[in-house]
């Protein structure tokens, strides 16, 4: 199991980071420390995916126009795909979190989600 | 092919055009703009039913040049065109209801946009609805997630924002779990589209390979996607995301956005891992706890809270639960129960929400309950319509939750004696808390209060949306066994 | 309700305004002796800890360390937990790098072989993302747009609020040195390499590694360090919030057409006119190019209005 882990490095690497990152976003109260729990949790998906797609001595799929016969062994196209639309994804949603955070701050001035909760509560009561 | 197969791809191009144009327009245009093409979408839904039930089965539709594996794909029954009826009719529905509170609320300044969310969310639901592949599943699903963000902000309150990021939190992680889940479901099949998906599983299960991968694969899309649908106890977020963002917002929130995932759930179950994985996985029995535990919980919290709208959000967390509870079941017949309650509850939450806000209105804009009292008798179609949804959660007859009930009870009498009892149990129980608060709301609401002069007129858009959500509540009871057929048709033809 | 609190209610419905000093005390019973201003975005976690522990009486302090201590034991334990599951589940699957796969199968085969001559890019990539699996791709430009209209909904001032936009106007370069002659000598001589990269990795998106993503992004960086340096007075000139818009809008409408058509004849088996031309060449691979020009435009404008409305709500 652990030769088998081994093998699999950067996947094992991947999952690690992936809950470092879950953890970070879930249990840290401050809202920029969450957000950086989040890219870290996307970017271990892209390690976790890029790595699925590697094949041992591939090279990027991209044909060279003036030897389209040659054969060479490429990686799989389909993860770096994936990667592609998952890092659009991901940054979209750090822009709104961060938006989000400016205008928490610039209300509560606090970035503690507890702190923010209780101002937001007691703002109406 | 025939004419009507072309009716989803447009529907969803229509509403992705019309979603960056309204990014130009102003308020009014794009208010005319989101009505008709939610109109539209509506009547293609219907044009696409009727079609589909005339020409039985279902049509697989490639999304290019390249069928599968290879292209994406969408695909529809007759149940995946009811609910494209369905979704876009409630929307519309919602923001009819709630466009009195929209100049008020949102601002002319950034109404448009407004109109531009609504679009790209329901864009996304359909796209939910029809797709065939994992992957764009999870696209639409990031476009739901941000949209439904957009939907809260929109209202400029602090306490929005901070449901907004508490609902973002949440729905990250399940979001993340899910991308998860996929990708190691690519990594073990080798494919992203669901019918080869399926073949691929078959394989695998048969030969026995990738155990524990397929286990943790189903509980990472399952977790994920309950986080996001607001199964109990991932539901922290749901009172405040539900009850402060515009009433149109809360509309679409509660009614559209989970059933989105629920529907993306059921599909993942019935069309990409097959009943044999998922009962084999025992995931149906965690679901089935979880959601009688939400039923019980949901309905406890909504006694405790004091305020109108939490009530109906926390209501909501119960009600995902009977949802649940269907999909756990695992049969036809429980999967049939689900969808239908998802159709009653979409309709009746939405119903909830504005006319509840009709209700506020006439009371001084209070949120909590002791000023409602006589609300009814100075708004009297809010009135009617918020008693009508109230029966219809609590399961009273002539609504269509007694029909949920009965179907949910009947399927349970078919399990163990263990699984029946409790299910039974906690039917009662669920039931007996509904009543508790819905009628002590009902009966507030009718009581004699204090009676204004003037009357309030809420304008023909509000009285539409009453009547239509109504008839929908109505007929889910009255038409509830050709309904019933038409789902169980839907099915054979979803997996 | 006390009277303190109709003040307070009041105010809150100007949301954009932020708590001032006054507020803050009735808020949270003590003044913080340095307020923040709008302009001290990213304090840091430990100066607000410290901030608002201050506030709190001694009791309320102890519960509160108390809270955050389980609160920590509790993240190590569920990170714990997470990475355990996961890296069991990691050791279930395919290894790293070998041939031997399910992934791969003949998918990812026939976008290596087929995939040239049935998109017409050389790079492969291209071809998966804007032919093959092009709703995807659709449905992720329309992600970004998304979350562009929510950052305008929160961060965008409003026409009417003159006094805010005037503050904001002024206070927009606060962050960097007015007119610093190191960065506007820089910014000459950078900012057209930089936009000129931009648009070839555009172009050249379906021959090489590239695309509308990748150059959109890199022409946005360009814009913003020619904001940086020359401020909003020389950007306004050629690009604001109508800009924005129009080019979006177009962008994003031919985005959606195009792929209807492609969609539409593919599903209906109908011929289509859009050809994929000879390998290499520039203009080759049918939509491939028009759209990576669609997509660069968009990430373009995208980027540079996230820049600008962190920076002062407006374009």
């Amino acid at each position: 199991m652990l030769q088998k882990l081994a093998d699999n490095y950067v996947s094992a690497a991947a999952v690690i980071l992936f809950g470092i990152g879950f953890t970070t976003l879930l249990l840290n109260k401050n809202l920029v420390r969450k957000i950086i729990g989040f890219s870290f949790m996307d970017s271990a998906m892209f390690l976790f995916l890029a790595a699925q797609g590697y094949i041992e001595g591939g090279k990027a799929p991209i044909l060279d126009p003036d030897q389209l016969t040659a054969r060479t062994t490429f990686i799989n196209p389909v993860p770096a795909g994936l990667v592609l639309t998952g890092i659009v994804v991901s940054v979209s949603v750090t822009a709104l979190m961060l938006a989000l955070t400016v205008r928490l701050y610039r209300r509560y001035h606090s970035l503690d989600i507890d702190e923010i909760c209780r101002l937001a509560g007691k703002e109406e009561s | 092919m025939s004419w009507w197969a072309d009716i989803p791809l447009f529907s969803i191009i229509l509403c992705l055009l019309s979603a960056a144009l309204c990014s130009v327009l102003k308020a009014r245009a794009a208010r005319v703009t989101g009505y008709t093409v939610l109109a539209l979408c509506v009547s293609g839904g219907v044009m696409l039913l009727s079609g589909l039930l005339s020409a039985g089965g279902s049509v697989t539709f490639m999304m290019g040049h390249f069928p599968a594996p290879w292209g994406n794909e969408i695909r529809f029954g007759q149940l995946e065109a009811l609910l494209a009826i369905v979704f876009p009719l409630i929307m519309l529905m919602s923001l009819l209801g709630g466009a009195r509170r929209m100049e008020e609320q949102v601002t002319s300044f950034r109404e448009n946009l407004y109109y531009t969310v609504c679009l790209l969310l329901n864009a996304a639901l359909l796209s939910q609805i029809y797709t065939n592949d994992l992957f764009t599943g999870y696209v639409f699903l990031e476009i739901m997630t941000l949209a439904s963000c957009g939907l809260i902000i929109a209202r400029s309150k602090g306490k929005a924002l901070v449901s907004a990021m508490r609902y973002m939190i949440l729905n990250l992680i399940g979001s993340g779990l899910f991308l998860l889940g996929v990708i190691l479901l690519y990594d073990v099949t080798g494919h992203l589209l669901m019918e080869n998906i399926r073949q691929a599983l078959e394989k695998l299960h048969a030969g026995g390979e990738y155990k524990t991968g397929l286990t943790v694969i189903i509980a990472l899309i399952t977790v994920g996607l309950c986080v996001k649908s607001a199964l109990f106890p991932f539901h922290t977020w749901v009172p405040d995301a539900y009850s402060n963002g515009t009433p149109a917002s809360n509309a679409i929130l509660s009614s559209l956005v989970s059933k989105g995932y629920i529907v993306l759930l059921i599909k993942c179950y019935c069309r990409v891992f097959g009943p044999e994985v998922i009962s084999g996985s025992g995931i149906n029995n965690l679901i089935m706890l979880l959601a009688l535990s939400g039923m019980i919980i949901g309905s406890l919290d909504a006694i405790r809270t004091k305020e109108t709208g939490r009530m109906i959000a926390y209501s909501s967390v119960a009600q995902i639960g009977y949802i649940y509870l269907g999909v756990a079941l695992g049969s036809e017949a429980g999967y049939a129960a689900a969808i239908f309650h998802l159709l009653l509850h979409s309709a009746s939450k939405s119903l909830l929400f504005l006319s509840a806000d009709a209700l506020q209105t006439v009371s001084g804009e209070s949120c909590e309950f002791g000023p409602l009292a006589g609300a009814g008798r100075r708004a009297k179609g809010a009135g009617v319509a918020f008693t009508l949804g109230a029966f219809s959660l609590v399961g009273l007859p002539f609504t269509g939750g007694f029909v949920t009930k009965l179907l949910l009870g009947r399927e349970a009498l078919n399990r163990s004696v263990p699984v029946a009892v409790a299910v039974l149990a906690v039917l009662v129980v669920s039931t007996l808390l509904n009543i508790l608060y819905f009628l002590r709301t009902v009966i507030l609401i009718w009581s004699p209060g204090e009676t204004v002069k003037k009357r309030t007129r809420f304008g023909p858009a509000f009285g539409i949306s009453m009547i239509i959500l109504g008839t929908g509540i109505l007929a889910c009871f009255f038409l509830a066994s050709p309904l019933l057929d038409l789902i169980c048709m839907g099915l054979t033809n979803f997996s | 309700m006390s009277n303190r609190f109709r003040v307070l209610r009041a105010f809150f419905t100007e949301s954009e305004s932020p708590l001032d000093t006054d507020q803050i005390r009735t808020l949270t019973g003590s003044v913080p002796d340095n307020r923040p201003g709008d302009a001290d975005m990213l304090v840091t976690h430990e100066n607000n800890i410290r901030w608002s522990g201050r506030n709190l009486d001694n009791r309320f302090e102890k519960s509160k360390k108390r809270i955050t201590a389980v609160y920590r034991v509790f993240s190590v334990l569920a990170a714990v937990m997470i990475i355990a599951v996961l890296l069991f589940t990691v050791t279930d699957l395919p290894s790293f790098g070998g041939v031997e796969k399910p992934t791969q199968n003949e998918v990812q085969q026939r976008y290596l072989e087929k995939g040239l001559e049935e998109g017409g890019a050389t790079n492969l990539v291209a071809n998966m993302i804007l032919d093959y699996r092009a709703f995807d791709t659709l449905g992720e430009s329309n992600v970004l747009f998304m979350a562009v209209c929510t950052v305008i909904l929160l961060l965008r001032i409003s026409q009417g609020d003159t006094d805010r936009r005037l503050r904001e106007e002024n206070d927009d370069r606060h962050f960097e040195p007015k007119n610093d002659l190191i960065l506007q000598t820089g910014a000459r001589v950078l900012v057209p390499v930089i936009q000129l990269f931009g648009i070839y990795v555009i172009l050249n998106g379906h021959l090489g590694p590239g695309g509308g993503f990748s150059g959109g992004a890199i022409m946005g960086a360009g814009l913003i360090l020619y904001l940086s340096a020359f401020g909003f007075a020389r950007t306004e000139r050629f690009f604001t919030f109508r800009t924005f818009k129009t080019v979006s809008f177009t962008a994003l409408s031919f985005y959606a057409l195009s792929k209807a058509y492609s969609f539409f004849t593919g599903a209906n088996h109908l011929p289509s006119v859009i050809t994929t031309g000879t390998p290499g060449a520039i203009l080759s691979a049918g939509l491939i190019l028009p759209l990576n020009i669609a997509v660069g435009l968009v990430v373009c404008c995208t980027m540079y209005a996230f820049y600008t409305l962190f920076r002062k709500g407006d374009m």
